[in-house]
């Protein structure tokens, strides 16, 4: 049993794993892909809230560093919108002037202004800025908690900070930079102890979230579905190419399982045939061998056999014991000449140095129109040989047989023949000489020999005429039986004519046949029906039809008939249906006629109704018939 | 020619008593005056045509009716010898034969035999046979004087 093959591939489990795994695999990619992107969109949403915010700072910046460098900014007052004189610019002179047509106008300091513009107007642009410092003038620019912190940072050196914090539960930005004292702020916060360059407070802006986180939101989801359809295409590619896998590893199994199932039948097959069976190479080594070759040369296993020469092994000694040269092994030809080789009776060896005849015979395997190696088949024709043998023996002594009693037969009626005459002559003689002359009884006791010597005489006649369809035969020639029927009806003309009987035929054939004999056998079979007719017009006919290789003659008439029980019974030899005073004849027709049939290699029959008719019919074989000794019967 | 009422010699070479007497008896029927003398084979045939024996006169027959298969010396071997004997040559020899064999016939003719028959089985038809041997050899045919040695 060869190892199962099923280890060359993958197997269904291998497959699956693999499967499992580039998908998991793929799947990382994509969250990892997903979770990057995600993560750039964040920073991308931070950096932007971020933008807008410092943007914001710094237009803020812009309007304080303004405002600074005017130092302040003169405005009219206007209690409608809290455009009052800054209580906490008392110290700075000239925080009130009047205009000389008497309106009133006061100092608004950057932070105020800045203040004012973003409480009142900060909707317009949707983002809340903060002044603050760590020691503010105003107490409601007072940093929170958080502020407070990055203020203190600034101090630290932080050059500026952006963060998102929850403010009132809603997700903000929160941007700061630090404002560095200049010559301007001295006006109004000198006194606080500010020199040039130090941290004045911060300037903060808080940009609300949402919007971003909206669009951040549609971009994660745009970023999601996209990377969530590529995973599953990713899913859906690996998995085909998976499940395509595993189909094509089920159907290599498959095959291989079909393979396998063959080659078991096959091995079956070979292994249950008689016939001893053999692989030869181009060496003539032995590459495979069957259980019947195993058995034949009484070697057990097939492992002894594979390598080993053919010829060394079965075919190294001729008949006499003489060893055969390899040169000269015919089974080896096969190998040179490329042509089938049979050899029908051979010697070949076992193993423990018996030996027995064999039919063997060799065939070259060829692929692709080059011989690649033979296959060496034989049998054990030892029986076949026996058997053979046997029958011969028994032929021959039926041939000797048959010989013999066709002698005696011969012989036999021939020597009786003389004796006979005698018998017959003398009491004819005294028929002739003495009739009337005696008394009656005389009369009748004469009459009485006389026809009993006449019988055997005919009755001798008939024998030889019997026993020599063998030993006269002829041997078998073209016959034109239109001609030969044309030559009995000549003889039987009178009986034809006494009779009235109408005798009409079809066109017979040309075959090979003894003529003499066929014209034996048409001139009984005719005879009879001329014989045998009844009441009615005698009526004959003489058919022949052609049918699967063979002629089947037909004498027909309509005489009296046969009852069935006899149809076999009248083909024996002086078997008689009717008593000798109505129809004369010995009974012998028949029995000739079936004999010169048999030597002709065909088969005689007939059909018959008592009162209506008789067929009788014979085939003869297209082809010669053949002559050999049990023929000649 | 052959007067009617000459009588014809006729010797019959034949080994059967049976068939010695059924001739006989043929010839008788037919009417014709025969001196029929009987030998019994080839030998005695000889001896009879070459008067080798003393007390026996020598036989002149007009015709020889001959078997063929006889003890001693069987019809072949006498038919061989009388036709190629001088003196006897000129007698008409009919084979009057059971044998019905063709090579017998044929035998028979190459030694100049003047005629084969077959004898029937049956006896009338013998007796006719006999009848057409004495009507065509014995009074249609001429035959050689028998007379001259």
């Amino acid at each position: 049993m060869p190892p199962p093959l099923l280890d060359k591939f993958d197997s269904i489990a291998a497959i699956q794993r693999s499967t499992v795994l580039g998908m998991l695999a793929w799947s990382l990619v994509i969250g990892v892909s997903l979770a990057w992107n995600v993560s750039l969109q964040r920073h991308k949403t931070f950096d932007m809230a971020k933008a807008e915010a410092m943007a914001n700072i710094n237009k803020d910046f812009a309007f304080r560093q303004w405002a600074t460098s005017h130092g302040g900014v003169y405005v009219p007052v206007n209690p409608k919108t809290n455009t009052v004189p800054n209580p906490y610019l008392e110290h700075v002179k000239e925080r009130d002037i009047q205009t000389p047509s008497g309106r009133q106008l006061t100092l608004m300091n950057p932070a105020y202004m800045l203040r004012q513009m973003q409480q009142n107007f900060d909707h317009l642009y949707g983002v809340r800025g903060r002044i603050t410092s760590l020691k503010p003038l105003n107490p409601g620019n007072a940093p929170d908690a958080w502020e407070a912190r990055i203020l203190q940072s600034f101090e630290g050196g932080v050059k500026e900070h952006a963060e998102i914090t929850d403010l009132n539960g809603k997700p903000y930005l929160r941007a700061m930079r630090p404002f560095i004292t200049e010559q301007g702020c001295l006006k109004c916060h000198g006194h606080q102890g500010y020199k040039v360059g130090d941290i004045r407070g911060g300037v903060g802006a808080y940009v609300k979230l949402e919007p971003y986180l909206a669009t951040e939101k549609e971009l994660v989801g745009t970023l999601t579905l996209t990377h969530g359809g590529i995973w599953l295409l990713g899913l859906a590619g690996i998995g085909a190419m998976g499940w395509r896998g595993m189909r094509r590893t089920r159907q290599s199994q498959a095959y291989l399982n079909a393979l396998q199932e063959s080659e078991e039948r096959t091995r079956l097959l070979i292994n249950s045939t008689a016939e001893g069976i053999f692989g030869i190479d181009m060496a003539g080594n032995c590459i495979f061998c069957n259980q019947a070759a195993l058995s034949m040369m009484g070697i057990l296993e097939e492992s002894t056999v594979i390598g080993q020469n053919l010829h060394r092994l079965l075919y190294h000694t001729q008949p006499d014991g003489t060893p055969r040269p390899p040169e000269e092994c015919r089974l080896l030809d096969t190998l040179k000449n490329q042509e089938s080789v049979r050899l029908a009776d051979e010697l070949l060896w076992r193993a423990d140095g018996t030996s027995f005849p064999a039919e063997i015979a060799s065939y070259p395997v060829l692929r692709d129109e080059a011989i690649v190696g033979a296959v060496v088949s034989f049998h054990d024709i030892s029986e076949r040989k026996h058997a053979a043998e046997i029958l011969a023996k028994r032929t021959e002594e039926l041939s000797r047989s048959n010989r013999e009693l066709e002698q005696f037969a011969y012989v036999a009626s021939h020597d009786l023949q003389e004796p006979l005459r005698m018998v017959a002559s003398y009491t004819q003689l005294l028929a002739r000489r003495y009739k009337g002359k005696l008394d009656q009884d005389a009369d009748e006791f004469i009459a009485f020999a006389v026809d009993g010597a006449n019988r055997m005489q005919r009755l001798i006649n008939d024998l030889l005429t019997f026993s020599r369809v063998s030993t006269r035969g002829q041997p078998f020639a073209p016959t034109d039986f239109n001609a030969i029927l044309g030559e009995v009806l000549d003889n039987l003309q009178i009986a034809i004519q006494e009779s009235g009987a109408n005798v009409t035929r079809d066109e017979l054939p040309t075959l090979m046949a003894d003529p003499t004999q066929i014209a034996q056998l048409l001139q009984n079979l005719i005879g009879n029906a001329i014989k045998f007719h009844s009441d009615a017009p005698l009526h004959i006919h003489v058919g022949a039809a052609h049918s699967e290789g063979e002629w089947v003659f037909s004498v027909s008439d309509n005489g009296i008939g046969i009852a069935p029980e006899f149809f076999e019974r009248i083909f024996i030899i002086f078997q008689r249906l009717n008593p000798r005073d109505q129809y004369p004849g010995t009974g012998i027709g028949l029995a000739v006629c079936k004999r010169i049939i048999e030597r002709h290699g065909g088969r005689i029959w007939v059909e018959s109704t008592p009162d209506q008719g008789s067929v009788f019919r014979f085939t003869l074989s297209e082809e010669a018939p053949d002559e050999g000794e049990i023929g000649k019967r | 020619m052959n007067p009617s009422n000459k009588v014809v010699d006729i010797l019959l070479v034949e080994d059967n008593p049976g068939d010695v007497r059924l001739t006989e008896e043929a010839l008788r029927e037919s009417g014709l005056k025969v001196n029929l003398r009987v030998v019994r084979d080839g030998l005695e045939a000889l001896s009879a045509l070459r008067g080798e024996e003393l007390s026996v006169p020598p036989a002149h027959p007009d015709l020889i009716l001959l078997d063929l298969n006889m003890p001693r010396m069987d019809g072949r071997e006498l038919l061989g010898i009388i036709k190629t004997d001088d003196r006897l040559k000129r007698i008409p020899v009919v084979v009057l034969t059971t044998s019905a064999a063709d090579q017998d016939v044929e035998r028979a003719y190459e030694l100049h035999a003047n005629c084969y028959i077959t004898k029937p089985v049956e006896l009338d038809r013998f007796i006719d046979i006999v009848h057409s041997i004495k009507g065509f050899w014995l009074s249609v045919a001429r035959l050689p004087d028998s007379s001259h040695p």
